[in-house]
């Protein structure tokens, strides 16, 4: 059962969580105590089984700093810690206008109310693993609330402060009546090793909210993380997603949009680079629910070593969904003969007015272009790198904040430089 | 500049040069015809260095280095370069990206001072410019899309950025209608000087009317089995390899 290894943080979780909160972490306790490891038997985790899962260690090391590792971006800088959060550097900092921020054990009834309303509405993790385990962990909690015709120009920038080797966080953004904003969250860099995350970030686009979302995982082969992004979007809303995964001992997100009201539009975009023997687990699901909605979900991977890569794009197509135009393609390339990818893309459709395509590629590095840029007097390993960062950087032109495109491309091609380099120690 | 003894070399155990010998001094154009199946495109494959194309026996001196003990990237940043027969596709890396990726490698090995962005794209608009492409194509993935006219001066368009010592050029001509193949030959000819020499691969004396070779060869069996001046061009246009079976 996965409840006990996670005891210690359930305990901790409901000592520190306020009262309104507590009941919530219970049933989501009980429920783990009931619910099996999933091993390879189990159809959404059957590539990537939590079998070696180790209880986290919650000891706190202190002096610890994770936020001094997140990047530059010139963006509104969000730490968040047990003691409050900090903007730019201060407690007292300000945010900008249109923008209200609170942490779970800093809400008043009504606030609590809207939460528990909210929390797990938007859609969960196909198996309920994820979404569960945030229930019954929560550490940190978040309230982002945007208000109607706002216009923020910076990104916010999420920096959940973690003390240990465990983190917990959960977050809510609530994006108002044609709002623009955009929301980068980063997890992995500067990280404790063995740290074990967990994330679930929530976002409710109200109608005609325009919303970019980045989520990074920059992990080491030591980390564990496990992660959902989950989102509603109601008419005439946009979302504009990316997720980038380096690579981790398991880095599990699993991304979950509805379309619940007509004349919506996402983008979701992801890469992932997992090299050594890394795990990198994708799942999405798309949820066509109302007519007239849009998608376009891209998602292209590296593998290399003997890492293994998991990528299922489900895309639901209700019996309403009338009009709706779907698009997912994902394309792999492997960089050595012991990588791997699963990739399934699985469409089911319901309505018969629709436009769906899907396709999914796996290939090789194409050693006839490795030798044609070493006739150039480029070395192969740069060669690699160049074709390795050609196959995923397209995907980047897909970020409109430009420090930030700037800042994950240039992690991939030093990613790149790992994938084809190989892992002499393996 | 190049001397070539004995060279013997096979492609998937298929012996295909047989005891080829050719000597390039400094400056000189070399034209190489033959049959198909002579072994032409092995000999540009042998001395880039492409996996598969393993030398058997014999020596190939480059500028006093032996050749064949080279990578292919240590043979093209000592001044060798290959213009394909058939340039390859890249998607996803800009042709801009790619040139710069070479001429630093080529600079760095050569202890030459790195160039600074701005000074490379002087020169790189310059051979887009001397080629005849638009610099648009700068921006597109190395070879993506290309016509097979555009493949050809991209070829050349790296060539005049590489600088090399000995352009060995693989069938450029193939493909290209006389317009284009007049830029590429206008293209060679305004890189000929005397310490830089040429290795023209060909199947038709129509290229040697705009590139005057100081020498021709006829390449057939995986041997030279004869040399001489241009007019040698002339005769095989007007005769066709087959006379030449008696002296192989």
């Amino acid at each position: 059962m996965i409840g006990p290894v996670f005891e210690s943080a359930i305990a901790a979780a409901r000592a520190g969580a306020p009262g309104w909160l507590r009941p919530k972490i219970d049933v989501a306790a009980m429920a783990l105590a009931a619910t099996p490891i999933p091993n390879r038997k189990s159809e959404h985790w059957k590539y990537a089984p939590l079998t070696g899962l180790v209880p986290p260690e919650l000891e706190a090391h202190n002096g610890h700093l994770d936020s001094a590792a997140a990047p530059d971006l010139g963006a509104c800088r969000i730490v968040v810690t047990r003691q409050g959060i900090q903007v730019n550097g201060s407690p007292s900092g300000e945010l900008p206008s249109g923008v209200e921020i609170r942490e779970f054990s800093d809400l008043d009834e009504s606030g609590a109310a809207r939460m528990l309303d909210l929390m797990g509405s938007a859609a969960r993790d196909r198996s309920g693993i994820i979404s569960t385990l945030s229930d019954a962990t929560l550490g940190l909690g978040l309230w982002i609330d945007i208000a109607d015709n706002a216009d923020i120009s910076a990104p916010l920038q999420l920096i959940w402060q973690q003390d240990s080797t465990w983190l917990s966080a959960r977050m809510l953004v609530t994006a108002g009546r044609n709002c623009r904003a955009s929301i980068i969250e980063h997890f992995g860099a500067g990280s404790l090793a063995n740290s074990q995350q967990h994330s679930v970030t929530e976002l409710f686009l109200a109608a005609g909210a325009n919303l970019d979302y980045c989520r990074a995982n920059t992990h080491d082969s030591s980390h564990t993380f496990f992660g959902g992004v989950f989102a509603k979007l109601s008419r005439d809303s946009t979302l504009n997603a990316f997720a980038y995964a380096a690579g981790a001992k398991l880095c599990r997100n699993e991304l979950g949009l509805v379309f619940a009201e007509t004349g919506a539009h996402a983008e979701l975009n992801g890469i992932y680079l997992p090299a050594g023997r890394e795990v990198v687990d994708f799942h999405t699901t798309l949820e066509h629910a109302a007519a007239h909605c849009t998608s376009e979900e891209t998602f292209r991977g590296i593998i290399g070593d003997k890492a293994n890569a998991v990528f299922n794009g489900r895309i639901h197509i209700h019996p309403d969904a009338q009009k709706t135009v779907a698009q997912l393609s994902n394309k792999n390339l492997l960089t050595s003969d012991q990588a791997q990818v699963n990739t399934k893309p699985e469409l089911e459709i319901y309505a018969n007015d629709v436009q769906c395509a899907h396709g999914a590629t796996v290939a090789q590095i194409n050693d006839e272009a490795i030798h044609y840029c070493r006739t150039r007097g480029i070395t192969e390993s740069v060669a690699a790198q160049l074709i390795g960062i050609g196959f995923v950087v397209s995907l980047f032109d897909r970020i409109a904040y430009e420090p930030l495109r700037e800042w994950l491309s240039d992690q991939a091609k030093q990613r790149c430089l790992t994938l084809v380099a190989g892992d002499d120690n393996e | 500049m190049l001397s070539i003894k004995e060279l013997r070399a096979s492609v998937e155990d298929k012996d295909i040069l047989q005891g080829l010998s050719l000597d390039v001094g400094p400056g000189e154009v070399h034209a190489i015809m033959g049959p198909n199946g002579a072994g032409k495109s092995t000999l540009g494959h042998v001395l880039s260095g492409r996996p598969g194309y393993e030398a058997v026996s014999g020596s190939v001196d480059f500028d006093g280095r032996d050749l064949l003990a080279m990578e292919t990237e240590e043979r093209a940043q000592a001044g060798l370069f290959l213009a394909f027969q058939y340039p390859v596709e890249i998607p996803g890396v800009s042709n801009m990206e790619f040139l710069k990726a070479g001429v630093d490698a080529v600079r760095e090995a050569n202890s030459l001072e790195a160039l600074d962005s701005v000074s490379f794209m002087k020169r790189a608009r310059e051979a887009c410019k001397a080629v005849n492409l638009s610099v648009d194509f700068l921006k597109r993935g190395v070879n993506e899309g290309f016509s097979g006219g555009e493949k050809k001066r991209n070829e050349l368009m790296q060539m005049m950025l590489l600088e090399p010592k000995l352009c060995i050029l693989d069938e450029t001509d193939s493909g290209l209608d006389i317009d284009a193949l007049q830029v590429v030959a206008a293209g060679v000819n305004a890189m000929r000087s005397a310490d830089r020499s040429f290795i023209v691969v060909t199947h038709y004396q129509r290229l040697l009317d705009y590139i005057e070779p100081d020498f021709v060869h006829v390449l057939a069996g995986g041997r030279i089995v004869r040399s001489g001046g241009k007019e040698l061009a002339v005769e095989l246009e007007s005769k066709g390899y087959a006379w030449l079976d008696g002296a192989a």
